[in-house]
């Protein structure tokens, strides 16, 4: 793919002269043919280019091939079609929304204006590589991740995304949007976090012609794009107050108005929000509204972290690694150190960070074996850590077997080193109690009554089962935390309760956390 | 002042020798090498540990936004800059959440370039606390 490269299918000698002419002002490089049989398909790809130029045409059954091979790649750059084609949009053998119109003689804001969206469109393809895979993995996480959006999808409902950055918040929305009855319309993406404040409000609305300095034409708005489909909000919570009020009114009215523009416009888009941050903490703070937090929860998704999650490690990397070979970069073998390495490392960046390094990997060492030692610092730090110290390196505790030979080495990997530390680990690994807990205990054993009845046997008085039942789940609420040290992410999955709901049970109980989420 | 050392990636050789007779009259700049591809791009970061590497955006085999997010993942990661053709919001996004540190126009390169390679160079000079990784 490249913005520079343009194809130029044109009979005419001195039409074509005058566009190629156009598009070398413009800064790009056109490569003219007369026809479509100049090109030899099996040494060109369709995203070498980053639009098709089409003018005269003398064989349309010849082209209509031509389309039909350019239709085999997803994304495929679009078609620019002079007026003589205006009539035959059906016939170039491509999906007509890819056949763009331009007039003759060209205008150069129009052909600028298609070849900026057309670079656009490539960029959404490279960018979201995942687009269609789903959340990856068997892990317990996955699949209840899985469960939820299989759940949610039919039905309009607002989702709210949360989870650490990279654990693929917008491959879950584009699950979402994949599976609903919306999946034929579009699917726009807009993060708010990188767009700068005073743009936000005409990134989602539009603006009018001369709405603000710099608004030479009218333009759509995300939401507009979305129309018929699905709008990620990405990183809402890094959204400006002035403009959570608008969009607010927005999910609430189902209109807005562009920028600087008076009439009203209605929209039938689903919305979904995502965010790394935590926005209770953030509303305590002031710097997220609570209604609007109100109207975005309606179904919350919370993704797991990769180091939830590590069981997944090999088989994500398998996953990985054959996307790529398909897409024709090197094949990635981890050897069974460097794998071992990897599970020990905390993934802060999560499955896009794995991502990102397996890509780095097939590039830097294809078809050969990757061992620790090519791993880059930060990824073999635990990992050597653990094992100058004669210890364990934390594996991945797999439920199931594994179906490659990399988990084999990995697992043989793990009994060789973990072998004599094995009662260590367990005695880390034991519930600690609270000191309450502990006194209990001890005064069961000095004075052989148990500290509290059982707590499923009704006493001869009876209970009053809803402060009973509430005192138990005060109590492991409590343990819970103490166990994971405080962050309440870990807490819940402890749990099994999602970190929204264990939030307000700690609000309910009055439990002080410390809040390791930020 | 400390020398700038750069790797520059275009997949246009006459773009990249105008680009380093320019450069060349920068003083405290030093082309390191040449790429013309992104996965060129990565090896050649790896290989030549380059303080900026400034990666067209739309190259051929891979871009520059994927070969940002892979050059960023190897130690002690270059400054990288984005060069596009098409300047705009959206443009913009997608570079910075491929892990750029700037954007620059392709249109106005050189004039574009030179202040983010001082200020990349200022920060350096100052003291070495911030990496720009982040």
């Amino acid at each position: 793919m490249s913005e520079s490269r343009i194809l130029v299918v044109e009979s005419d000698d001195a039409r074509a002269e005058r566009l190629c002419a156009l598009l070398d002002f413009l800064d790009f490089t056109p490569k003219r043919v007369g026809a479509v049989d100049e090109l030899d398909l099996a040494r060109v790809k369709a995203r070498d280019w980053l639009a098709i130029v089409v003018g005269g045409v003398e064989d349309l059954e010849d082209f209509r091939r031509f389309g039909a091979w350019l239709s085999k790649s997803p994304l495929h750059p679009p078609l620019l079609a002079l007026p003589a084609l205006h009539g035959v949009v059906e016939q170039l053998g491509v999906h007509p929304e890819q056949v763009w119109a331009l007039d003759w003689p060209l205008r150069h804001p129009q052909l600028e204006g298609h070849l900026r969206r057309a670079s656009l469109q490539a960029l959404r393809g490279e960018d979201a590589p995942q687009r269609d895979a789903g959340p990856e993995g068997q892990s317990d996480g996955v699949r209840r991740l899985r469960r939820m959006i299989e759940q949610v999808a039919p039905f309009d409902t607002t989702v709210l995304i949360l989870g650490e950055s990279g654990t693929g918040k917008e491959v879950a929305a584009r699950a979402i949007h994949a599976a609903s009855a919306r999946s034929k319309g579009p699917f726009v993406a807009l993060n708010c976090g990188a767009v700068p404040a005073e743009l936000l409000e005409s990134e989602l609305f539009g603006h009018e012609k001369g709405a603000f300095t710099g608004a030479l034409a009218a333009r759509k708005g995300r939401f507009e794009m979305a129309e018929g489909g699905t709008l990620l909000l990405d990183e809402i919570g890094d959204m400006p107050l002035p403009m959570q009020v608008k969009l607010l009114r927005v999910l609430q009215e189902r209109s807005f108005e562009r920028v600087g523009g008076t009439q009203t416009l209605k929209c039938n888009v689903r919305v979904i929000a995502a965010t790394h941050r935590n926005l209770e903490d953030q509303i305590a703070r002031g710097g997220f509204r609570e209604d609007l937090y109100y109207r975005l929860n309606v179904f919350p998704i919370e993704m797991p972290a990769l180091r939830e999650r590590i069981d997944d490690l090999p088989a994500l990397v398998q996953a990985i690694g054959t996307r790529l070979a398909d897409d024709g970069r090197g094949e990635v073998r981890l050897g069974p150190d460097a794998m071992a390495a990897l599970a020990a490392y905390a993934w802060p960046g999560n499955v896009r960070e794995l991502h990102n390094l397996i890509e780095r990997l097939a590039v830097l060492h294809p078809n050969a074996t990757v061992t620790a030692a090519d791993l880059p610092q930060r990824y073999r730090s635990a990992y050597d850590a653990a094992v100058a110290r004669g210890e364990a390196p934390m594996i991945p505790v797999t439920a199931r077997p594994l179906d490659d030979g990399v988990a084999h080495a990995l697992a043989e990997r793990v009994v060789g080193h973990s072998a004599s530390k094995d009662a260590n680990a367990a005695s880390a690994r034991a519930p600690v109690l609270s000191e309450a807990e502990e006194l209990a205990a001890e005064r069961a054993a000095l004075f052989g009554t148990p500290a509290a009845p059982a707590l499923d046997a009704l006493p001869e008085e009876g209970i009053d089962l809803k402060e009973h039942i509430a005192a138990i789940e005060e109590k492991l609420l409590r343990q819970a935390l103490e166990r994971a040290e405080g962050v309440v992410a870990h807490a819940a999955t402890l749990l099994n309760l999602r970190r929204t709901t264990l939030v307000e049970k700690l609000r309910k109980y009055g439990i002080e956390r410390d809040d390791g989420t930020e | 002042m400390t020398v700038i050392r750069l790797l520059i990636v275009d997949d246009h050789d006459a773009f990249l020798n105008a680009a380093e007779r320019h450069l060349r009259r920068v003083g405290h700049v030093q082309i390191v090498g040449r790429g013309r591809n992104g996965i060129e791009a990565v090896a050649l970061a790896d290989e030549l540990k380059p303080d900026i590497v400034v990666l067209d955006l739309a190259m051929p085999e891979m871009g520059g936004l994927q070969a940002t997010r892979l050059i960023k993942a190897q130690d002690d990661p270059p400054f990288v800059v984005v060069a596009s053709h098409f300047d705009d919001v959206e443009h913009r996004e997608h570079a910075q959440r491929a892990g750029a540190d700037a954007f620059i126009s392709k249109l106005n390169y050189i004039a574009e370039l030179l202040p983010v390679i001082e200020q990349h160079a200022g920060s350096r000079a100052g003291d070495h606390a911030p990496r720009d990784g982040e």
